[in-house]
């Protein structure tokens, strides 16, 4: 009887690492056969940064608030120059400094100074550039209907800086320079030295975040986390989901609302999924 | 855009699920239950004896700060740790242990002795220099007109605008 139970128990195992380990098997497959197509790399880089994680600590910890101030506010100025720049109305900047400040306070990194901009262009965009540099377009703060729906939105870009999304891709040496190239630049640079090397990671950061986006899992980790931060303060908690909604009302085959990030439809589906798991 | 679709095709059925699985999982083992270890994250937290803004404080805790969660209320967390119990907002809480971070090219600095404005504040010589390197001027007066607009809006402004609004702890 108890060799029979052993015997039960060990077929459990094997059933159970068979169904697993087929798993990752196709996993891995799916992975290579990705790797092999457009951009595949982009998996890749996500498991690696799993792999990887100990030393993306150490690369991210190794930047410093005042670079990533200097890196942020070279990469907002770029993003300003590239967008028609900024509206400046102080009303305006008041009501999205107000709400996005509310909410600041509340994330991870509240030591932060963050600012908030709005952008003089039509399109439908959001931005954040590490050091607490927050944009939107005039586009999008138009369609905003509400303060909630608002709070979504930088919740959401929020969350991006807080959890270092940008400094990561930094660390994770995927620049020209990587993070001991880059903070030498800066020290060099502070020096009153030449700028070459700093020049072209901040046009490689600045060209991730203005026209490639971060990976789409990246940007469903920063709508569910925005998410929860706005319910944290008090805001109702989809209302990105209800500015994404409105959006697609507008969505037509010639204008894609928030190019860099993943479609809407999908966003908005994990983000409903999200709320029925909280429910 | 080729890889995006290319990468939504053949990967949704099963890897976004399974990434987005663990992701929720992740988000979930770190967040506000009973019995969890967070941490502070600001680097004065006061332990209050009751959920109000206004209570009592029991004690001042430091940055980084463990604490215990013992229960839920609202926006609130009852916890335990070395300097007594109390009651914090949960908007001054993070799961896992923020870092103390305010070096640059071996000066460090503690988070005690700085500010967040002189901590975060980016090198002027480099970020001058880059502007005007790049032809960026008129960019990097905007940002400068978004600083000293969103500057002053200060703490307290936000803490007016917070209990006004009933928002944050005032809820």
């Amino acid at each position: 009887m108890k060799k029979l139970a052993t015997f039960c128990l060990l077929l459990l195992a094997f059933g159970a690492f068979a169904q697993f380990g087929g798993f990752f098997k196709n996993l891995q497959s799916n992975t290579n056969a990705q790797n092999n197509a457009d951009g595949g790399n982009k998996v890749a880089n996500f498991f690696k940064m799993g792999l990887d994680a100990g030393n993306v600590l150490k690369g991210v910890n190794g930047i410093g608030l005042q670079e990533e101030a200097t890196i942020g506010n070279s990469v907002a100025v770029q993003i300003v120059s590239r967008y028609g720049g900024l509206v400046r109305d102080p009303e305006i900047t008041r009501r999205v400094n107000l709400i996005g400040k509310s909410l600041a306070r509340s994330c991870e990194r509240p030591e932060l100074n963050f600012r908030f901009g709005v952008l003089n262009s039509p399109t439908v965009n959001a931005f954040s550039a590490p050091g607490g540099y927050i944009f939107i377009t005039r586009g999008l703060y138009d369609m905003t209907q509400s303060d909630d729906q608002l709070a979504g939105v930088l919740g959401h870009e929020i969350e991006h800086v807080a959890k270092k999304h940008a400094l990561k891709i930094i660390a994770r040496g995927q620049f020209l320079q990587g993070v001991a190239g880059l903070t030498s630049d800066i020290g060099a640079a502070n020096g009153k030295r030449n700028l070459t090397g700093y020049s072209q990671s901040i046009g490689q950061l600045s060209d991730l975040i203005m026209e490639k986006g971060f990976d789409p899992q990246t940007e469903y980790i920063a709508d569910a986390s925005g998410s929860q931060l706005a319910a944290t303060v008090g805001y109702a908690p989809d209302g990105l989901r209800q500015c994404l909604q409105e959006l697609q009302k507008h969505e037509t085959a010639g204008a894609t609302f928030f190019p860099t990030h993943p479609p809407l439809q999908s966003r908005i589906a994990k983000l409903q999924s999200n709320e029925t798991a909280r429910n | 855009m080729g890889w995006r679709a290319d990468f939504e095709e053949q990967m949704k059925p099963r890897i976004i699920p399974f990434l987005f699985a663990c992701a929720i999982c992740a988000t979930l083992s770190v967040g506000f239950e009973a019995g969890n270890t967070v941490f502070t994250t600001h680097y004065e937290t006061a332990l209050l004896e009751e959920p109000q803004p206004l209570a009592k404080s029991v004690a001042t805790l430091p940055f980084a700060a463990s604490v215990n969660i013992t229960t839920l209320q609202g926006h609130w967390a009852q916890v335990s740790c070395t300097n007594g119990s109390g009651w914090i907002y949960l908007g001054n809480l993070a799961g896992e242990k923020p870092v103390e971070n305010n070096s640059i090219q071996g000066l460090q600095t503690s988070a005690s002795a700085t500010t967040a404005s002189v901590a975060a504040r980016p090198l002027d010589n480099v970020t001058s220099q880059y502007d005007d390197q790049e032809g960026l001027g008129q960019a990097a007066d905007d940002v400068k007109w978004l600083e000293s607009q969103s500057d002053a809006i200060s703490n307290s402004v936000v803490i007016t605008y917070l209990k006004t609004n009933k928002k944050g702890e005032y809820q």
